[in-house]
């Protein structure tokens, strides 16, 4: 979009990128571990506490997805996009209620992805390889959203963008490889702090600029400041589905299991919404480029508006600043988003089907090379799909990884569940979704369902309810027939509670 | 093992219940500060759900038997 050089932006944008690349190849050496073990390249070894958690949690679900996506489309659709507020309020009472209960159970029985806990429950591997393949499939949209925000953001200082789009994809692909977890992790102390900067200045500095929070919203018009009661439904469920379709992904488990106690999990789903509040500042920032009249670049459209304003009203040192900001908060969970797929495919698809004796190291190094390949996958993704929102490349993902919610967060609370009928319910709503998905072909994740009076809706909604009914009544269906399957290590109901380790030698502290 | 207080989770429902429904909110009136009513609305939820959640997690803590800090 632009012909000149923003020199002062890139120098200051240079440096934070690079200095972080540093970070990510000495993170290796923190808390040192060893590197060619699973659970310590793709866990960080369990060790991480409240903060650390926080933070890194924080900076797997706030991502380029936040920064670039949601102000894009509240900039183009208006309140609609604020969806995003009620996603990631009720997020929180969901991940209380699951989270706690899957780290425990994982802790008891070393898990190291949500598949190890699937197969166990079930004591089905085939459950669990599609559940893990599922979560893999869907994470190729949701790093490709993270490769795009880095793109625009290198796109508006008007450098060229396939060049240092390379420069940025091998030094993910490679400090990944080499640190692991340890990596992002370290990283997102960074990454949060510039992001933290970045939002609180355009927050006050901008309305100043702008004239003042009234001002700006009476530059807007009010069609976008409310939302028609035709778009009800397409809100409420799509806020609701990803909400729910958040912490099925690999890599928000993967955050959450290498938190190093039961209780820094809990903690975090009442310490985490002070990310929303972020998040519900930058949406805002969707109506400010309204006001300024920021126009969509030709290559990017709305999806460049953020990067646009930022340009627009820094003094350039501070917008290099910003871009790193953008450019780093995706790099950060398209490294932690690859690892946890990497986890996935190495533990359950490879060891479980391919390599039952392969050793601690052949599965770290098959992970690691996955994990690459992967990003790969992401990139391929973005040459083949347009949207005018980006963001519907998360939801896509979600949309498919919605089908999981049965295997996965209904099984944390329950054991009645029978493996073939929620095989089944999985295939009815993987094959719908994905139908729905191609039929739109990528570009939105609402879908008009003529068999529901015509509503739009969020196209993975009606995919789980009849994964749920399928589920649900083919298991009581095969236990009034006597054939359902009873797993041979049932997991008991305590196992989900204490730590059983602790318990046996009676070692636990009081708290 | 001692049972955790589990009623308390009743109160998770409550964010779902304020924050889905947009016709609750679907206003810019009353404004405060410049934000429209369905902006600052969902900005207090945001607050009020990270009150809400903690209280649960105090309500359910484990008592001194039942478990053990990491």
């Amino acid at each position: 979009m632009l012909a000149t050089i923003q020199v002062g932006a890139l120098a200051v944008f240079a440096v934070l990128f690079g200095g972080i690349t540093v970070v990510g190849f000495l993170a290796a050496r923190w808390r040192r571990g060893n590197l060619s073990d699973l659970t310590e390249w793709g866990l960080g070894g369990r060790r991480f506490g409240t903060f650390v958690t926080w933070y890194m949690v924080g900076g797997d679900i706030y991502t380029a997805y936040t920064f670039v996506a949601v102000p894009a489309l509240v900039f183009g659709a208006g309140a609609l996009g604020l969806f995003a507020l009620p996603y990631t309020i009720i997020v929180f009472p969901i991940i209380y209620l699951v989270m706690p209960k899957l780290w425990q159970v994982s802790r008891n029985r070393g898990y190291v992805t949500v598949a190890d806990f699937v197969q166990d429950r079930f004591d089905s591997r085939l459950l669990a390889a599609v559940v893990g393949l599922t979560g893999i499939v869907a994470l190729i949209p949701y790093i490709a959203l993270q490769i795009y925000g880095i793109e625009v953001s290198i796109a508006q200082m008007g450098i060229p963008v396939d060049l240092s789009l390379t420069v940025a994809f091998v030094v993910l692909v490679t400090f990944t490889a080499v640190s692991g977890l340890r990596a992002p992790t370290l990283i997102a102390a960074i990454k949060d702090t510039l992001i933290w900067a970045t939002v609180l200045v355009a927050v006050i500095y901008l309305p100043i600029r702008l004239g003042g929070y009234a001002h700006i919203f009476s530059l807007v018009p009010h069609a976008k400041l409310v939302l028609p009661s035709k778009s009800y439904a397409a809100y409420s469920t799509l806020a609701l589905g990803s909400a729910l379709f958040l912490f099925l992904y690999p890599h928000s488990v993967t955050g959450t299991l290498a938190a190093s106690s039961k209780k820094a999990v809990e903690r975090n789903a009442a310490l985490l919404p002070a990310y929303s509040v972020l998040l519900g500042l930058i949406a805002l920032l969707g109506y400010f480029a309204i006001a300024a009249g920021i126009h969509p670049s030709k290559a990017y459209g709305a999806n460049s508006i953020v990067p646009a304003l930022f340009e627009r009203f820094f003094p350039g040192w501070f917008a290099g600043f910003a871009f790193a900001a953008i450019a780093i908060g995706a790099l950060v969970p398209a490294a932690i988003m690859s690892v946890a797929a990497a986890n996935v495919f190495s533990r359950n698809i490879w060891r479980e089907f391919f390599r039952p004796r392969a050793s601690a190291w052949e599965q770290a190094t098959v992970a690691k090379v996955f994990s690459a390949v992967l990003k790969f996958g992401a990139l391929a993704f973005i040459l083949a799909v347009t949207t005018k929102y980006v963001l519907y490349f998360q939801t896509a993902g979600g949309a498919w990884m919605l089908q999981t919610l049965p295997a996965v967060f209904l099984a944390i609370w329950t054991g009645w569940l029978d493996r073939w009928a929620t095989l089944t319910g999985w295939a009815v709503g993987i094959g719908w979704t994905t139908y729905l998905l191609v039929s739109v072909g990528f570009k939105t994740s609402f879908y008009t369902f003529g068999f529901l009076a015509h509503t739009s809706l969020f196209l993975g909604m009606p995919p789980l309810v009849a994964n749920l009914i399928v589920a649900v009544g083919g298991t009581a269906l095969l236990r009034l027939l006597g054939l359902a399957h009873r797993p041979a290590r049932p997991i008991e109901r305590a196992e989900f509670e204490v730590d059983l380790a602790a318990a046996a030698t009676g070692s636990a502290t009081p708290s | 093992m001692r049972r955790r207080n589990n009623w308390s989770l009743w109160l998770l429902l409550v964010p779902f219940v304020a924050t889905l429904p947009a016709s609750f909110y679907n206003s810019v009136t009353p404004s405060v500060g410049g934000l429209p009513f369905f902006d600052w609305y969902l900005l207090v939820w945001v607050v009020l759900t990270a009150v809400i959640t903690g209280l649960v997690y105090v309500l359910r803590r484990e008592t001194p038997s039942g478990g053990g800090r990491q």
